[in-house]
């Protein structure tokens, strides 16, 4: 019986999706919002990478929401597991030679890596989001390899709620300085394609790459430590 | 242009991100800073009583091109809602959270909660809605999970899963407007379905939204995760989700996309009203067997949102007010009654009524409030909530709903059948042995259960200038329907 009411159900769902689907010009011209974005985004925003002129500049308000759904989930995390700890220490089996030799080689060139995905967010693909994954990779390598290395917590927690307060000053300036509107970009805008311009796009992007970093590697942290 | 309405949102996040770093160093900061912020919070809201509706271009970027937050009446009167209830329950956390380690982390989500609310409520954009919408619903999952008992873990994560079903549904929508209508603004897609006219896929859309916000409303059949999620959050986090969590994220943003983007259409109507009815009913019933105070007050807030929906659906003036001013008086009382609610089981370490009895002897100031609280839920003059309720069943009448308003008058007298179970189960006969020793609650405790009694007074009394300030002007908005695109794009 709650086989055929599922089945029901999710037939029913199906053809809504399908009729929705079939109502969508799909291949037609782009989205009126997209045209406009490339179109201008260049000129208004100074930045050359499309993606990121949306991302922090045009709806640069959506990822400071982003940013805090993050956030959230961070520490509603940490709140769920906190009474879990101070459970003794296991001896952990250490990781071959090969392995941790490696880890310790490849750490600081994909913390680097990381680093120069988020500061050219506005130039090249990628941004903070992706630089500050590429970071937490970093140190989830470490958990691999150097088994019993820590993050400090203090420090992860820091830079993170750091990351955040960074974006929300930025944005309250512009209350101040940016004609009255929060998250307008005051700054210069320089030269187009060069590593200092778009105003303030590159701050809240260096911002968020630390942010998110410390943030997964915080999650992660956690995670290793609920499992051992 | 008006410049606080940023403030509304920035505020609390900011609040959020300094506090942890703060903790560090004192640890009490936290429910300082939550309640400076939330004082701050009520000021800017009642501040911006009677203000014309004006939008607010985030990084000066005009609609439809970046993001706009938008206030009339109707965010006015949520904003103002859910700032006073946040204030009132900090007031309480502040002696109430004692017990529980963590506090930082408490405020922290806390004041995350009530910005993502105020985000939703202010926002004119489709995407930075559901933005919000998971803000404050992340962070309503953390703090059901905070006590971290069985009980609560396995609460939240019924709630996390439904819920995530529900912004599903609703991104899905999102997903299938946008490529419609190719923008994001909530202004501009009514302009666009306006033009166009309104095809299968729209239609799709708006039952995708009345599911998913209908399950973070808890309406009958979408409601089974709230009577085992609030009833397993602390008292404080009990209220703010009874009281004005599933207000927010739920009713208002259900008819903000109906009336002004969408439009009502009587198909709609009659199908949130059966919604409505349903909620009434079935939750009213299934109220009375409960042994649990929280879970009965759970299933209460099902049933008083109901009457909320079966208002605001109805279309009319008179049903809307009604179903506006009955969320407000709701958000009220049943904060009110959590609180109490927390307050006895503070003192008593139980929730159940059947091990409860003649508390009134040793707690007078919360049996006072809480019998407030009670008798307003059940519709006696002059509390605000006999008022709410004589709306709506007038506006169902005038409008030839005869069973309707029956079922609606019935429900009333089912709810003050089951509390007044609960008043003899608890603050009348004999006091057990065990709980000879309790005592009152704490003083900030107290304040914030006298105030909120005082409030449902108040509100019954003074309901010409509540009308006048707030209820008409959020009534006009969602009469204008559609003309919200003016309002957006006219200024």
């Amino acid at each position: 019986m709650r086989a055929i009411i599922s089945l029901f159900l999710i037939s029913v769902l199906a053809w809504g999706i399908a009729t929705a689907l079939n109502e969508i010009p799909f291949g037609a011209a782009k989205t009126k919002v997209g045209e406009y974005y490339i179109g201008r985004g260049k000129e208004q925003t100074g930045a050359s990478n499309i993606v990121t002129s949306v991302v922090v500049n045009y709806r640069g308000f959506d990822t400071l929401g982003e940013v805090t759904v993050l956030f959230v989930a961070a520490i509603g995390l940490g709140a769920v597991l906190a009474t879990r700890r101070k459970k003794e220490k296991r001896d952990v089996e250490p990781a071959s030679l090969v392995l941790y030799t490696g880890c310790r080689l490849l750490f600081p060139l994909i913390l680097l890596f990381g680093a120069y995905i988020f500061i050219h967010g506005h130039l090249t693909p990628g941004g903070g989001f992706q630089g500050g994954a590429v970071v937490a990779s970093a140190f989830v390598l470490v958990y691999l390899g150097c088994r019993g290395r820590r993050i400090s917590e203090t420090a992860s927690k820091t830079v993170e709620s750091l990351g955040g307060l960074v974006f929300i000053v930025v944005g309250l300036v512009g209350l101040a300085v940016g004609g009255g509107y929060f998250l307008s970009n005051y700054l210069p805008k320089g030269e187009l394609n060069s590593l200092f311009s778009a105003g303030i796009i590159p701050i809240i992007y260096i911002a968020i790459g630390f942010k998110v970093g410390s943030e997964l590697a915080g999650v992660i942290d956690h995670l290793v430590e609920e499992s051992e | 242009m008006n410049h606080i309405l940023p403030l509304f949102i920035a505020f609390p996040l900011g609040a959020a991100f300094l506090m942890l770093i703060l903790a560090k160093l004192w640890r009490r900061i936290g429910g300082l800073f939550a309640f400076l912020i939330s004082l701050c919070l009520v000021i800017f809201s009642i501040s911006n009583i009677g203000k014309e509706p004006s939008i607010y271009r985030m990084g000066n970027w005009p609609p439809p091109w970046g993001i706009v937050l938008v206030s009339d009446g109707l965010s006015t009167l949520l904003l103002l809602t859910i700032s006073v209830i946040a204030f009132l329950v900090i007031i309480f956390s502040l002696q109430y959270m004692d017990r529980y380690t963590a506090k930082p982390k408490y405020y922290a989500l806390f004041m995350l909660l009530v910005g993502g609310m105020n985000g939703v409520v202010l926002t004119g954009d489709f995407f930075n809605l559901f933005v919000f919408l998971e803000i404050a619903s992340i962070a309503s999952y953390a703090l059901v999970a905070f006590g971290c008992e069985h009980e609560e873990l396995e609460a939240s994560f019924k709630y996390l899963i439904l819920s995530g079903v529900a912004s599903t549904f609703i991104l899905l929508g999102i997903a299938i407007l946008y490529s419609l209508t190719g923008t994001l603004n909530m202004a501009d897609v009514a302009r666009t379905i306006g033009t166009k006219g309104v095809n299968s896929a729209v239609l799709f859309c708006t039952s995708l939204f009345i599911m998913g916000f209908g399950l973070k409303a808890a309406l009958v059949p979408f409601h089974p995760w709230l009577p085992d999620a609030h009833p397993a959050a602390p008292a404080p986090i009990s209220a703010m989700l009874s009281g004005v969590l599933i207000k927010a994220l739920g009713v208002y943003a259900l008819i903000r996309l109906i009336f002004n983007v969408f439009g009502l259409s009587s198909f709609i109507s009659s199908v949130l009203m059966v919604l409505g009815g349903l909620s009434m009913v079935v939750a009213g019933l299934l109220a009375i067997g409960q042994d649990d105070l929280k879970r009965m007050l759970a299933y209460s807030s099902i049933s008083q949102i109901g009457y909320v929906v079966v208002g605001l659906a109805l279309g009319t003036p008179l049903g809307i007010v009604g179903g506006l001013f009955h969320l407000m008086n709701h958000a009220t009382f049943k904060a009110l009654l959590f609180l109490s609610s927390g307050a006895i089981e503070y003192s008593t370490d139980t929730r159940k009524l059947s091990l409860m009895g003649g508390l009134s002897q040793r707690m007078p100031v919360t049996t006072t409030s809480a019998t407030v609280g009670f008798l307003s839920i059940s519709g006696v003059p002059p509390l605000n909530g006999f008022w709410s309720k004589l709306i709506i069943v007038i506006a169902l009448v005038q409008a030839g709903h005869y069973i309707l308003a029956s079922v609606a008058v019935l429900v009333s007298f089912l709810t003050i059948l089951y509390f007044m179970k609960v008043q003899r189960n608890l603050f009348f006969g004999d006091l057990p042995a065990k709980l000879a020793k309790i005592k009152e609650v704490p003083s900030l405790m107290r304040i914030a259960l006298v105030v909120l009694a005082i409030m449902c007074l108040a509100m019954g009394l003074l309901y010409p200038l509540l009308s006048s300030t707030v209820l008409n002007p959020a009534r006009d908005v969602l009469l204008k329907g559609t003309a919200y695109v003016q309002t957006v794009f006219g200024l």
